[in-house]
């Protein structure tokens, strides 16, 4: 219970830091992983702004259980400054010195305001501050780190001139709130220090708890020192907001996470070609998260219910016939009778889940007609869109990808799986997916069976959204893969499950209409409505 | 062989429903004046705000102070017309026709107060539109009566409204609807310490972890399991601790454990938890 709490937990996803650190200041802030471009980067400190806390990556040598309390200890300090300090002041006419210390001495204030609103927390900062056995050292950064260590227990004492008058001084400040007062003091002390000719180097981290943030809140120095400004190299997804494209100049190899082979039929040879095919199926790139709850069925719900008369109950609607003769007599034997002689009418929601499957081949990139984006653009929105729908019906879903190189490579991209909720990270997982290589359907669509037909619902569904006819590298003969494709389209439906295709160019409807069939395509050639219509579609035509 | 319901006393067929006692109610604003004017003119009553903020307690006290007998209904997705209209059930005696609740209530006249209405399936509520309006009247088909309402009938609904789940038009505009959301801090501290028996100052705190949670689902589109930690909760976690527990563990049963199963909502919660708690 407790700090304990903290021991057991990983450290991962940034949703815990954010929620905490909103409850504790009271305000919405953006919590984001400290980009290692950013120029604060090599301090190893948090960075924050009014409205970004920017954290750094774990350190390595604590353990997971110790980097949860640095973690929230930052997250907690951070809340002090946002509630208690004023942000951006000038930092013109004071020395390097002066600044670390009045930065030292606006750290210890605000964490003693936050302890005494929220007590608790002064634990988690005391288990980052130095104990009696730390080194005396008389650099800057031991003579701040001895004096936040008397100022968070007053009933300690320094031998140390300077830290003892410094602790007196400050704790006789009647009123916290008072900034001006604190940073006249330390106006005063940061003077001694200078004429004591205490050694300082400011090119090295802040004085104080790795947990405390490089100063950059407090201070402007000419320029708006706001970390959410700074420019990243790569712009990492924002916690509690949809995710952000990240831009990648190449796609390196990736590592395969399992190969699986598939057979290929050969139409003119009448031959079936047992492990013709390898696909390589690659995972999402993100870290394992836990699952996220999937949003509450939609009242008006799009998937069709179905009527279901249960018999023989306690209470219901009509009189079970059946059941209430055979009462009758049974008690007219002198039988003991079953009392459930009613039978009510329930609607029932089948369970389905839905396989949003992308072709990710290299013609994605192209143009799309109907609007200004590629026909790729156009696929990863219209998948999330219809993902959101979907799920918000009740429904599973999982959204993958596929490009060909060759039947020895077919890669599989799962960015979203069934276990998953369609949350900002899975949907920066969509976008992620880039266009590559060629359409080697049959195998894909193979393997997307094999994952679709684990799921435990009543209706299955798989949803194909490509731009044209599959093709590989290695296939010369005409009509070939289409052939092979319409085949594992059939042995899908024999297998349970419901197939359906939405093409985005009008090139390709003869050919998905020769492997899926004219009722179970759409064509998504238009940017008027699209979202809709493909919704609509996908529940009346494929899932209903 | 299972008993069959017992049907309501002939004297008195509210008897089950009447309220013993004065059920405790702080006013945030003037809700029971205006509760007080939706029952003399007739209007049914919509209210509407988070779980567990004080809308049914409003109700019971209402009841108590208005002398009407209190029919609540706990509405679920199952429920159908037959739930709240009656139905005929097979005795000894051959088939008699049993009121539901709310034919009940608008039979002997009480206060029918239908809770969380949005769970309730929409052709379930289509009962209600007859007597929602300036007709009063509650058609029972399987019995082939048309009830016209008690003088005393009342009808008060819950409705605490989530994504996709909504009332149909039709229905939420026969309602005139009061607005609720938690009490302001100083207000729900005072109903923690009469209705927990926890100290003002354990209080203060427990209403300021309950804040706080609010706070962020308010702010920034984070949800805190949908609305935060709600009063009833806080009282919960009061009662314990007036108990015998101590603050954390009561905190992480009626509160911690209580909110959801997502681990980053729980695990956030239980620290803010522990930072109130020196």
């Amino acid at each position: 219970m407790g700090s304990d709490a903290a021991e057991g937990c990983a450290l991962p996803s940034l949703r815990l830091p954010a929620l905490l650190l909103q409850a504790l200041s009271g305000r919405a802030v953006d919590v984001r992983p400290l980009d290692a471009a950013h120029p604060a980067a090599a301090l190893r400190r948090p960075v924050l702004a009014p409205g970004t806390l920017l954290l750094p990556a774990p350190e390595p040598s604590f353990a997971p259980g110790q980097q949860r309390q640095l973690q929230r200890a930052a997250v907690a300090h951070a809340a002090a400054h946002l509630r208690y300090s004023q942000a951006g002041r000038s930092s013109r006419s004071l020395k390097p010195l002066a600044l670390a210390v009045l930065s030292a001495i606006e750290d210890a204030r605000v964490e003693r305001l936050l302890a005494r609103d929220f007590p608790g927390v002064r634990r988690w900062f005391d288990a980052f501050l130095p104990g009696d056995a730390q080194p005396r050292g008389l650099d800057l950064g031991s003579l701040l780190a001895r004096l936040d260590r008397v100022l968070a227990d007053p009933a300690r004492n320094d031998d140390n001139h300077w830290v003892d008058n410094a602790r007196r001084q400050l704790l006789a400040v009647p009123d916290l709130h008072d900034a001006q007062a604190f940073h006249r003091i330390g106006l005063v002390l940061a003077n001694e220090l200078g004429q004591m000719r205490v050694p300082f180097d400011p090119a090295l981290p802040p004085a104080g708890p790795a947990y405390r943030d490089d100063h950059s809140f407090l201070w402007d120095h000419g320029q708006a020192a706001q970390a959410d400004a700074l420019p990243s190299a790569q712009d990492a997804p924002a916690h509690g907001k949809p995710g952000h494209r990240v831009q990648e100049d190449a796609t390196p190899a990736e590592p395969a996470v399992r190969h699986v082979a598939y057979g290929e039929w050969h139409e003119r040879l009448g031959l079936w070609r047992e492990g013709w095919c390898t696909v390589h199926e690659r995972p999402s790139a993100l870290p394992a998260q836990a699952p996220v709850a999937v949003a509450p069925r939609a009242r008006a719900s799009h998937l069709r219910e179905r009527w279901r008369t249960q018999h023989r109950q306690l209470e219901g609607d009509a009189i079970d016939l059946g059941a209430a003769v055979a009462a009758r007599v049974d008690r007219a034997r002198g039988l003991p009778w079953d009392p459930r002689l009613f039978a009510r009418t329930t609607y029932t929601t089948p369970r389905t889940s839905v396989l949003l499957l992308l072709d990710l081949s290299q013609s994605a990139s192209d143009p799309w007609a109907g609007g200004l984006d590629s026909v790729l653009a156009v696929q990863q929105q219209a998948a999330l869109a219809l993902a959101r729908d979907l799920q918000d019906c009740g429904a599973r879903i999982a959204v993958h990808g596929f490009a060909s190189n060759t039947r020895a490579e077919v890669g599989y991209w799962r960015a979203v799986d069934f276990c998953h909720g369609l949350d900002a990270a899975r949907i920066a997982a969509v976008r992620d997916l880039q266009a590559r290589h060629s359409t080697r359907l049959g195998a894909a669509l193979r393997h997307a069976q094999a994952l679709l037909g684990e799921e435990p619902a009543e209706r299955r569904a798989l949803v194909l959204l490509s731009d044209g006819a599959p093709s590989d590298v290695d296939v010369h003969e005409a009509g070939h893969l289409v052939h092979d494709a319409r085949r594992a389209v059939q042995q899908l439906r024999a297998g349970g499950l419901r197939a359906g295709c939405i093409a985005f160019d009008t090139g390709a409807r003869t050919t998905v209409q020769a492997i899926f069939g004219p009722a179970a395509c759409c064509m998504a050639v238009e940017a008027a409505g699209l979202a809709r219509r493909l919704a609509a579609w996908c529940r009346g035509t494929l899932i209903a | 062989m299972t008993a069959l319901p017992r049907p309501p006393s002939a004297a008195d067929p509210l008897r089950d429903w009447r309220l013993a006692a004065e059920p405790y109610y702080r006013a945030s604003s003037n809700e029971t004046a205006l509760f007080r004017q939706a029952h003399a003119l007739r209007l049914p009553l919509l209210l509407q705000g988070p779980s567990g903020c004080g809308k049914t307690r409003l109700v019971e006290h209402m009841a108590w102070a208005l002398g009407l007998p209190l029919v609540t209904v706990a509405c679920h997705e199952d429920m159908t017309a037959s739930d709240l209209l009656g139905r005929w059930l097979i005795g000894p005696e051959g088939t008699v026709w049993q009121d539901g609740p709310l034919a009940l209530a608008v039979r002997h006249g009480a206060l029918c107060y239908l809770d969380e209405i949005v769970e309730a399936r929409p052709d379930a509520l289509t009962v209600l539109h007859p007597l929602a309006d300036t007709r009063r009247v509650l058609p029972l088909e399987r019995s082939g009566e048309l009830l016209q309402a008690h003088p005393d009938f009342r009808l008060v609904v819950s409705y605490n409204p989530l994504p996709g789940r909504e009332l149909r038009p039709a229905t939420r505009q026969r309602f005139v609807a009061l607005a609720f959301g938690y009490p302001d801090p100083a207000a729900e501290a005072a109903i923690l310490v009469h209705e927990a028996g926890v100290t003002p100052a354990l209080a203060e705190r427990l209403v300021s972890i309950g804040r706080r949670t609010r706070l962020a689902h308010e702010g920034s589109g984070d949800e805190w399991a949908g609305a935060g930690v709600s009063t009833r909760m806080l009282v919960r976690a009061g009662q314990l601790v007036a108990a015998g527990l101590a603050p954390r563990v009561a905190c992480e049963m009626a509160l911690v454990q209580a909110l959801g199963d997502e681990p980053e909502l729980t695990q956030a919660l239980r620290e803010l938890v522990d930072a109130h708690f020196g």
